[in-house]
């Protein structure tokens, strides 16, 4: 396997071998090790001295399920910490057929010209002009015109040209569209100020991974196919409603964060719901189960069509429909589709916009339910970049701040998920405490919190969450570095035989022989490597904190505070740093 | 003495005709907790693996009084 290391100031494109300190880190656990390595803490993160890691997972590239990730890392210039942006799409698997251990991107030049071209031969710089201030679909379209129309795309639209702080990396589906994306953390305006416009990658005549013992691997992951496909919820749930399912669930228990953080419930949930939308998607011929990458058997996307029964937008999740839905208090759910779409094609991340949309109406910019303003803001603020359109592409911190707003749900500058911390305690302890900011990915408790996945754990109380919260972390950033999706985790977690099919399939493919005390090592290491990191960034314990006003105002229907106390957070990383 | 049943997702699918997206008024029988009401309302008991009554995790045998909300649904997640 090889490095490829460009830097856009010299235009120069080296090929490395991979240190032996690297083999076996793929993922996740690759891109936060050089970016510790090799990024001075002192760099602006928009600057020529931050840099931008494209790492597959150990597993990307083989017939494992489900394993086409993509971790993207970098200093994130949303939180100002180390970040990992993970991706869904074609990119991972291709960049594993290729051999690719990582794509390191350094210097900056502001061109708007440059992509980079992926394939059987190496990397290679190249100027294409006319994709300057195009959106995604439209940038997409013009590479796979130009390069062939099977490559992978990751590009990144006007938002990150313009160095909007929530901006994304845009990564093709399998379908051609830019549905994907590394969305968290601002990583697209790093990659718009390195003056990189795209990434094209082309699997053709691709060597292929490099297998140890093809039977042994054959005979794991098959097994693990099972594991996943056994269990209800990836095997089955996950298919029929989408993630979006966990609207009325998160509703029922109170969870659904609404008007803001206002209330954990809303009364029009159901018009925004897993079940109405796979209603919609069913009338007018989209796909009620659709996967991101080849290779995933879990399906958990879907084709949204408009109207007309014409394609409209692709891999329309939970998270994006709660943040502009429940939150902003609109319950339209193609005006949700619409916002989705413009979040893909101008490059923002939807968990960060939304959020940033709920501040927005906290602060009067415009009304609660709008719909039609928040159109508006997108149309003709965002994607022209002006002034305010800036600003709300700067993310939920830089907006709420603009405006003197005291409620913004964020921690570390990152605006927060789906779940409220308050009726959801065990995500608030990971929302405080992760080294990624507000994420539910980085440890979420919600499976034995509500979910009733991996044991159950009281959501309205704090007995057992900031254990369960550091497992959850711990084993994620595990996950993180194989490439699987975070959703094999469903299974994972109800079945003992998964960690080590797991290992068997690494072993095979690597030749070597880890246990999965191992794994659950390379979890911790990844985790004291990013939370040093982020240390020597200027985080301090103050910075693993909930904004005050989830300690102070009561949460209805449930009438809870975030009440956990600082020594409780610490102890998350009390022996992980 | 009624309660609010709130079926979700593939259960949706065994209320009467007349429960709009899922959420039926039920006049209790002298159903005293969850499973009795699911088996008066023939429900497979044995696909109700989230139980939440008034917001709150519960399971089967949870009593239950007038006025109640209970949401049911099958193994399902997300995130």
């Amino acid at each position: 396997m090889k490095i490829y290391r460009v830097n856009l100031n010299t235009e120069e494109v080296k090929t490395e071998e991979v240190p032996e300190s690297y083999a076996p880190l793929g993922g996740r656990a690759l891109t936060s090790q050089v970016i510790s390595d090799e990024v001075d803490p002192g760099a602006h993160p928009l600057g020529e001295n931050n840099k931008l890691v494209f790492a597959p997972g150990l597993l990307s590239g083989t017939r494992a399920p489900s394993s086409g990730r993509l971790s993207v890392g970098s200093i994130s210039p949303l939180t100002g910490g180390i970040k990992e942006s993970n991706a869904g799409g074609t990119a991972a698997q291709y960049f594993g057929k290729l051999n690719i251990k990582a794509l390191i991107v350094e210097g900056a030049k502001d061109d708007g010209k440059n992509v980079l071209v992926v394939n059987k031969d190496g990397v290679k710089l190249e100027k294409v002009d006319g994709l300057k201030g195009l959106g995604n679909y439209e940038a997409g379209d013009k590479l796979r015109e130009k390069y062939g129309k099977n490559v992978s795309v990751m590009t990144i639209g006007p938002a990150g040209e313009h160095k909007m702080t929530a901006a994304s990396i845009a990564v093709s589906d399998i379908d051609k569209n830019p549905a994907r994306a590394a969305g968290r953390g601002g990583l697209g305006a790093v990659m718009g100020s390195k003056g990189l416009k795209a990434i094209v990658i082309d699997d053709t005549d691709a060597p292929g991974v490099v297998m140890h013992d093809e039977d042994a691997f054959k005979k794991a992951s098959k097994k693990f196919s099972k594991i996943i496909l056994d269990h209800p919820v990836s095997g089955e749930a996950l298919r029929n409603y989408g993630t979006a399912v966990l609207i009325n669930i998160l509703n029922e228990a109170g969870g659904l964060p609404t008007k803001n953080f206002e209330s954990g419930r809303y009364d029009k949930a159901d018009d925004t719901s897993g079940e109405t939308m796979v209603d919609i998607i069913k009338k007018r011929g989209g796909k009620a189960s659709h996967s991101c990458h080849p290779g995933c058997i879990m399906g958990c996307s879907q084709i949204y069509n408009d109207e007309d029964g014409n394609y409209f937008t692709a891999g329309f999740e939970y998270e994006t429909v709660w943040a502009f839905g429940a939150n902003c208090l609109i319950n339209d759910m193609d005006a949700i589709a619409y916002y989705d779409r413009c979040c893909d094609d101008i490059g923002l991340d939807t968990i960060e916009t939304g959020v940033t949309m709920g501040v927005a109406m906290e602060a009067g910019i415009i009304e609660f339910g709008d719909k039609d303003g928040v159109k508006r803001l997108f149309d003709e603020e965002i994607r022209k970049a002006t002034p305010l359109g800036r600003l709300l592409g700067s993310g939920s911190k830089v907006t709420g701040q603009t405006y003197g707003v005291t409620r913004v749900p964020e921690v570390k500058g990152q605006g927060i998920p789906a779940y409220d911390p308050r009726a959801v305690k065990g995500v608030g302890v990971t929302y405080a405490t992760s080294t990624q900011g507000a994420d539910h990915t980085a440890g979420y408790s919600v499976t034995a919190n509500i979910l009733k996945v991996g044991g159950e754990v009281d959501p309205l109380k704090k007995e057992g969450q900031t254990e369960l919260s550091k497992n959850l972390q711990v084993a994620t950033a595990a996950i993180d570095s194989t490439g699987l999706c975070l959703f094999v985790a469903f299974a994972v977690l109800d079945n003992e035989e998964a960690v080590p099919t797991i290992v068997d399939m690494l072993n095979a493919q690597y030749g070597i022989s880890l246990t999965p005390d191992d794994v659950t090592e390379l979890g911790k290491q990844i985790l004291k490597v990013e939370r040093n990191y982020n240390k020597k960034l200027g985080f301090t314990r103050e910075d693993d904190r909930m904004p005050e006003f989830f300690q102070k105002e009561k949460l209805p229907p449930h009438d809870v505070t975030f009440d956990f106390t600082d020594e409780e957070l610490d102890s998350v990383y009390q022996d992980l740093e | 003495m009624t309660v609010e049943i709130r079926c979700h997702a593939t259960l949706r699918d065994y209320l009467p005709e007349s429960a709009k997206k899922g959420i039926y008024q039920y006049e209790l029988k002298g159903e005293k907790n969850v499973r009795e009401v699911a088996n008066s309302l023939e429900l497979p008991v044995e696909e109700l693996h989230l139980i939440i009554v008034n917001g709150v995790q519960k399971n089967l045998d949870a009593p239950i009084q007038d006025g109640d909300r209970i949401g049911l649904f099958p193994p399902v997640g997300g995130g």
